[in-house]
């Protein structure tokens, strides 16, 4: 697909641009970049920059402005709700270099971080107590991976660190990210204490620098769409000594998936309510969630997990804390006797847990198609009618749902698998559907996180006190619209609906 | 929005064989890639060019069929496996990309790009003819015995000829080292004029035939000469003799090891003792062939356990992360490996005084950077072979 | 019967090269087996070249440069010198033997000196017989 210019020249300019920058780019047809890991695609893009620092950002963000080109930031490309794909015309910017490249623009995987406090002023963490509040001053395009590698030799990590460890601290913010630490830390957002972000105004470029709480938190899940976020202070948490971390294992299985939801429902109200801790993560186990000579069966305290009767469904919620927070889990598993519970180690969670990762993975020559990627269920008490509903809609279809226990509710995590034909995928995408009526509905408190965005449709659906929120983070940074290609770009609008589709 | 979906092509190699249909299309479209781009971030030469990108290339291959490939991404590739084994559905790019320099090479009239002057390559060439008549042996000097026959082969692979052109390091040494290690715990190890270059560079870089043809002409006198075991301290070797010659030769008698594995096997056995102290602070870098390529991770750092005096610390990108040396079978030497190499010899320095290699290939490209003029300052660092250090300990 | 040898000759355009071209002009006879090919300098030669003649089928390689001192680029000659030092070693490892590898100075005016040099190589190679990878018809 050619690109669609707004104005003849456009592209030579931008290209003359660049060139005289010295900006990395590509130009092109560039096929590898049409999409991201959601295989949704806005059309071919025709440039992509890989701006290495905040100054190289801004110059592009400025001509941007000027020349009223559309920009669309990309981390890694790990988003599997097609956020990151620009249409025809905008020009792709990829962040991952941002804070993770010396001075010749090469990535360094080993770095030295920055930590600094609350007032981001320096701190030694070698001197650090536990109860300390740090974070490290990183760059947009550094990942929870590296940055965890970095720290580990300390005993620290970052604090809240979503599933796909590679994903860029940029990509975390613009989703406001969930995952592992949330149950103590929030969502990403809650977890960043200063940035700073190339935003817009009617003259060009400026660089803003944010440390309000308040305002950290409403930019948080802007999905790229105020600006190129190039820093951040990202919170930090002391790895708790082995001796002082508890995990536990809990199970149930029925042939009724609705009242196993609804005991487990129950479980983790009480959960939410006496325990704190790090990581609630479940998962359904059938027989076919690894293979047969998989070494996981042999183990003498796991295998058993994962022999599960025809006919029945088995739901495993794994828990990992301080000891001191997860006191009296076992008090109130032993309430439930239908649900079994054992605590395990370490090492055997994250074995767990590495079954659980491959399960929103994907069996051989399939995708995940997306859609119906995280909706909270605020009650844990519907949870069995939810349960219900959802294994009805999803039969017959591939894919394994796992999910999150927040103290807030209960997140689901499902995406069909398909066959990469026209076809299954089609077929996936009309089970999406048939899901998403049967589940998102107020009267089961079920929410729509949109945590993966799709486009247009994460506002659309929005609550409309939100959608007054975006649109002054949109005036108070964006006025210009630089960020929003369905706006500089009106024609390319009707592409943009995340909740249709076409092959 | 649209999905993409690739081409009918695509879809089709994943079903069952069919001899038209090109081989790397087939590799990755029974795999299935999710797009993930953990490959591209784990990708070393991505770090030095962002524009080099395994996640692009198959996405790409994807959508449009695998002639879809640029020359540039073909061979800028070290197939050193790091994309593979972050991937969380073990897409194995490495094969991916030999299928295809394999199927490119009808067109590609020059010889695969091989750096160093074309060196190897055609030394390669010249080795697969029938009638040559190698001294094989001149190398080895007083005092070290090896046999016409016997019950181990020593595969010596490129070795005689490595000190003709990369001469700031001397080669010949490891091979000096093994044969008096073997020769210590009674071993007379078969070293044959017969022999030829294992094939390693011709196949990964697509040149079947030229691989082929060694391969055979080796077999024939490994088979002939009624030897059990085989013995490398070559990783390249080591992996094409152990896992790809029983594909192609037939009848394959030989185990294979890897000279730290036998030496292992030696010393647990009795027959082998570090009786002088080596005192030297120590680092080890996993060669792609033998690890990630062949699993091997353990028997080196064994050898170095066992080697008095040696204090040895780890890098932090180690075994199934260890980071390449920066050249993949001689066929991508630039100015983005220079980058590469500077960054693992600086990890390297960090740690030790010494890196230890168990690949005379790691061992010439380090060595050739350090001879060469250093992207940015490197403190002293000794590139030293794992058999050599062994064979010092002996006294 | 066996056939003529083929040799290579690999002449840097100062010196060697200007030397074959006024054999030639002088119709000094010299082999007509020995190809001739210039270079601007011996420095130049790569042992891909002398291995690639081999690997061919050519019996024998023939490097002709500047009188050392008299390099036209200082001190190709010297490097050419080392780098077939090298390559004599290779040769002889891989059985193709040093003395189909050989080095030699013929300035700009010294054609005889070229067909000299070029005869009496060629009649060595004669008696060596053919190289091992020759493929002979």
């Amino acid at each position: 697909m050619a690109a669609i210019a707004r104005e003849p020249g456009q592209e030579d300019a931008t290209l003359a641009f660049l060139r005289g920058t010295g900006i990395t780019y590509q130009a092109g047809e560039l096929l590898g970049y049409a999409t991201d890991a959601s295989f949704l695609t806005l059309g071919v893009p025709a440039v992509i920059v890989f701006p290495k620092d905040e100054a190289e950002c801004v110059a592009l963000v400025d001509h941007a402005v000027r020349r009223g080109i559309a920009l669309v930031p990309r981390g890694t490309g790990s988003g599997t709700a097609g956020a990151a794909v620009a249409p025809p015309g905008s020009i792709l910017v990829d962040m991952e270099r941002i804070g993770a490249c010396d001075a010749r623009g090469h990535r360094r995987g080993l770095f030295d971080p920055l930590v600094v406090d609350a007032k981001g002023n320096a701190a030694d963490l070698t001197k650090a107590g536990p109860e300390d509040e740090l974070y490290v001053r990183v760059g947009a395009g550094r990942t929870s991976d590296e940055t965890n590698r970095a720290l580990a030799g300390r005993g620290w990590t970052v604090a809240v660190v979503p599933s796909s460890g590679y994903s860029t601290f940029g990509g975390n913010f613009a989703t406001n990210a969930r995952g592992s630490g949330t149950p103590a830390f929030g969502a990403f957002g809650d977890a960043v204490r200063r940035l700073r972000i190339a935003a817009t105004s009617k003259e060009g470029a400026r660089v803003l620098e944010v440390t309000d709480p308040e305002e950290i938190r409403r930019l948080a899940g802007h999905h790229g769409l105020c600006g190129l976020v190039t820093e951040l202070d990202v919170r930090i948490a002391p790895i708790p000594r082995p001796e002082d971390m508890t995990c536990a294992i809990l199970s149930i299985e029925s042939e009724d998936v609705g009242r196993l939801g609804a005991t487990m429902g129950g479980l983790m109200k009480r959960v939410a309510a006496s325990c704190r801790y790090f990581a609630g993560e479940f998962l359904f186990i059938d027989e076919g969630i690894v293979r047969p000579d998989d070494a996981i069966r042999a183990d003498s305290v796991l295998g058993g997990y994962f022999t599960v009767p025809p006919g029945r469904r088995r739901m495993v919620l794994l828990y990992r804390g301080r000891k001191e927070g997860m006191e009296s889990l076992p008090r109130i598993a032993a309430d439930f006797p239908d649900v079994a519970f054992r605590e395990i180690t370490f090492p055997q969670f994250r074995a767990m847990m590495a079954v659980r990762t491959a399960a929103t993975g994907k069996a051989l020559h399939r995708v995940n198609v997306p859609g119906c990627e995280d909706f909270i269920i605020y009650d844990p008490e519907r949870f069995g009618d939810v349960l219900s509903r959802m294994f009805a809609a999803m039969e017959g279809a591939s894919g394994r749902p796992v999910g999150h226990h927040y103290p807030d509710g209960i997140e689901v995590h499902y995406r069909p698998q398909a066959v990469v034909t026209k076809a299954e995928i089609e077929a996936a995408w009309a089970m999406i559907q048939k899901l998403r009526d049967a589940v998102l509905r107020p009267e089961l408190t079920v929410e729509d996180r949109k945590e993966h965005g799709l486009g247009l449709a994460l506002f659309r659906d929005g609550s409309p006190s939100r959608h007054d929120e975006l649109r002054r983070l949109k005036a108070a940074y964006d006025p210009v619209n630089v960020f929003s290609p369905h706006l500089l770009l009106p024609d390319t609008q009707g592409r943009f609906v995340g909740s249709s589709f076409r092959i | 929005m649209a999905v993409l979906a690739p081409t009918s092509e695509s879809v089709r190699a994943g079903e069952p064989r069919d001899g038209s249909l090109d081989e790397g299309l087939r590799i990755l479209a029974q795999e299935g890639c999710i797009q993930c781009n953990k490959c591209t971030l784990s990708c070393p030469v991505h770090r030095a060019d962002v524009t080099f990108s395994p996640r692009k290339v198959i996405l790409q291959a994807y959508l449009g069929g695998a002639d879809r490939v640029s020359e540039r991404d073909l061979w800028a590739c070290l197939t050193c496996g790091e994309c593979q084994a972050v991937c969380p559905t073990q897409v194995p790019y490495p094969a991916f990309i030999r299928a295809k320099r394999e199927a490119l090479r009808p067109e590609v009239e020059r010889t695969a790009p091989c750096k160093h002057g074309g060196y190897k390559d055609i030394l390669a060439k010249i080795m697969a003819k029938p009638n040559l008549n190698q001294d094989r042996r001149a190398w080895i000097g007083d005092g070290l015995k090896v046999a016409d026959t016997g019950d181990v082969i020593y595969f010596t692979g490129c070795m005689p000829y490595l000190d003709g052109v990369f001469t700031y390091c001397d080669s010949a040494r490891i091979g000096k080292a093994a044969i008096k290690i073997m020769n210590a715990a009674g071993i007379v190890p078969v070293v044959a004029n017969a022999e030829r270059c294992c094939g390693h560079d011709a196949l990964w870089n697509g040149d079947r035939e030229t691989y082929e043809t060694l391969a055979r002409r080796n077999a024939e006198w490994i088979r002939a000469s009624g030897a059990k075991r085989l013995v490398t301290t070559c990783a390249e070797c080591y992996s094409m003799l152990k896992y790809e010659y029983p594909k192609v030769v037939g009848e394959w008698p030989v185990e294979v090891l890897h000279m730290t594995e036998l030496i292992e096997e030696l010393i647990e056995a009795g027959r082998l003792t570090f009786t002088k102290p080596v005192d030297l602070t120590v680092t080890y870098q996993d060669p792609c062939r033998l690890g990630r390529h062949s699993k091997e991770y353990d028997a080196p750092r064994a050898v170095l356990r066992a080697i008095p005096g040696i204090k040895f610390v780890e890098m932090d990108r180690v075994r199934e992360n260890s980071m390449c040396c920066g050249v993949g079978a001689y066929s991508n030497c630039d100015a983005q490996t220079k980058f590469l190499q500077q960054e693992r010899l600086e990890e390297a320095a960090s740690k030790a005084e010494n890196l230890v290699t168990a690949c005379p290939h790691c061992r010439i490209h380090f060595s050739c950077y350090l001879d060469g003029r250093p992207v940015d300052p490197l403190p002293d660092l000794k590139i030293v072979d794992v058999t050599d250090l062994a064979a010092q300990a002996l006294g | 019967m066996t056939p003529e040898p083929e040799v290579l000759a690999l002449c840097c355009n100062w010196c060697g090269y200007n030397a074959a071209d006024q054999a030639g002009a002088a119709k000094i006879p010299y082999p007509s087996a020995v190809k001739i090919v210039r270079l601007m300098c011996t420095g130049m030669v790569d042992p891909y070249y002398v291995l690639r003649a081999f690997e061919r089928g050519f019996d024998g390689v023939l490097v002709m440069g500047c009188h050392p001192g008299s390099c036209h680029y200082k001190s190709g000659n010297l490097q050419a010198r080392a780098e077939t030092d090298l390559l004599s070693g290779v040769l002889r490892t891989l059985g193709i033997g040093p003395e189909r590898l050989r080095m030699e100075a013929a300035s700009s005016s010294e054609g005889p000196r070229f067909a000299e040099i070029a005869a009496e190589f060629t009649e060595t190679l004669r008696k060596l017989g053919p190289s091992p990878l020759r493929e002979v018809a």
